[in-house]
């Protein structure tokens, strides 16, 4: 089996566990919603106010997301120490990697595209048909998440404190995707094609330099021993 | 006769060398040599803490040893066995149905997900296939953790205590299923407390005590059941 296809597969394995599970994106979602009706409530009827907050607000949410959803995967592989078994059956190891990274991007984009779909609805926000392009943004931003958040869990992955690793040796990684996908986002609400565009570019950037991170090292950084 | 060598797989031997394994201040490992080629089927016996499973996880490289070294030999040069492991853990996801399980890891092995069934019903867990492994006992789950190994098609098997918590029946069922792996040119290793039921398969039994060897004793392969 190819690497692509292996990836593939293990994609779809985190996808059905967690569709049945539902444990990390139920709490994801519902701290979401909690931040998204408390800002609404702080930042008053102003509507200028709360879309300017919106992106940031989406984007904290999505950081806690991607650490939650990361870590209950990584749970479920070491629960049985099914890790193991898919250490020894796969060839090319890489493919554990990018199966992760392909699961977790699913799960943000789509994540991603609730959260604003929630912002509008809660915040009032005014969502022009420029705010289409949304929908490419959060695909982008989610992969770029991702692709550090997959490498991250794997290298904490048997440290003895995970839950407190986690968040400090990936948020620090993640703030120039975070300052990206805030600043891409606003200019999309703004209708500032060129700027989205630069942003989005600097996005996929990040995850060209993740990723090949990723598959170069992950073996290495995972490795049961 | 019991075929030990099937002429289609490549043979395979592992030599285990004065391997020593130290944990803290905890020697699991003292100087341990063993060797197993395609074909054989070694047992290693010993009480709970005697050194079975760190053995077992350093033969299949997922604990480095502390001193010595583990090497494989092939019949085929260059060519590096697959390896199949079932440890204390089964090595399944709780949220999949253990047709799910056993698929996948065909799936990722490279073969057809269809004998996904078979090996099911081969160990006689196939009645559960469709349940979440997680609603399965631990004598299923078992039983559908070796239906996964076997699903790679491994050239070598390396399980750990195959017979915990398995019924008679069961366990019969699983000895027999290792001694046709053994005779089809696996190269099959198993870390057992149970003594009498690994002596009906076994090649060579190696008895370890707080982690050093006490006793080898090779078996004539006319007596082995199949």
């Amino acid at each position: 089996m190819n690497l692509a296809a292996a990836a593939i597969a293990l994609a779809r394995k985190d996808l059905l566990v967690e569709l049945r599970a539902r444990q990390a994106i139920a709490s994801a979602v519902a701290l979401a919603a909690v931040a998204l009706v408390l800002v609404g409530l702080a930042g008053g009827p102003d509507p200028d106010r709360l879309r300017a907050l919106a992106p940031a607000l989406v984007w904290i949410a999505l950081l806690y997301a991607s650490i939650a959803v990361a870590d209950r995967l990584e749970r479920i592989d070491r629960a049985d120490d099914a890790f193991s078994g898919l250490w020894l059956v796969l060839p090319d190891r890489r493919a554990m990697y990018l199966g992760r990274v392909i699961s977790l991007a699913i799960f943000l984009a789509v994540l991603q595209l609730t959260l604003w779909m929630a912002a509008a609805l809660l915040l009032d926000l005014p969502l022009a048909i420029d705010a289409l392009a949304l929908v490419p943004l959060a695909a982008l931003s989610a992969l770029t998440a991702a692709t550090a958040t997959a490498l991250v869990v794997a290298l904490v992955a048997d440290a003895g404190h995970r839950p407190l690793l986690l968040p400090v040796a990936l948020l620090p990684l993640l703030v120039p995707t975070f300052l990206a996908g805030v600043q891409a986002s606003s200019a999309v609400l703004d209708s500032r094609a060129g700027d989205a565009a630069t942003w989005a570019a600097a996005l996929l950037i990040e995850a060209a330099l993740f990723s090949g991170l990723g598959l170069l090292t992950y073996e290495t950084a995972a490795s049961p021993d | 006769m019991v075929l030990l060598h099937s002429p289609l797989r490549p043979h395979f031997a592992v030599r285990a060398a004065a391997v020593t394994k130290v944990f803290g201040d905890t020697i699991a490992l003292w100087d341990v040599s063993i060797d197993c080629g395609s074909g054989g089927l070694l047992a290693v016996h010993g009480a709970n803490g005697s050194g079975k499973t760190t053995l077992l996880r350093i033969v299949a490289g997922l604990t480095a040893p502390t001193r010595g070294r583990v090497a494989w030999t092939s019949d085929s040069p260059g060519l590096r066995p697959r390896i199949g492991l079932l440890g204390h853990a089964n090595h399944l996801f709780d949220e999949l149905t253990a047709i799910e399980n056993v698929a996948l890891a065909a799936r990722l092995a490279g073969r057809d997900e269809t004998i996904a069934i078979d090996l099911l019903g081969r160990l006689a867990v196939d009645a559960n296939a469709a349940r979440r492994t997680r609603d399965l006992s631990a004598g299923s789950r078992r039983r559908v953790g070796l239906a996964r190994l076997l699903a790679t098609d491994p050239d070598v098997l390396l399980v750990d205590e195959p017979f915990a918590g398995l019924d008679e029946r069961a366990a019969d069922t699983v000895g027999r299923v290792l001694g046709e792996a053994r005779d089809a040119g696996r190269l099959v290793l198993i870390a057992t407390h149970d003594g009498a039921r690994s002596r009906l398969i076994a090649t060579r039994t190696v008895e370890l005590r707080a982690g050093r060897i006490r006793t080898t004793e090779s078996i004539a392969t006319e007596a082995l059941a199949t």
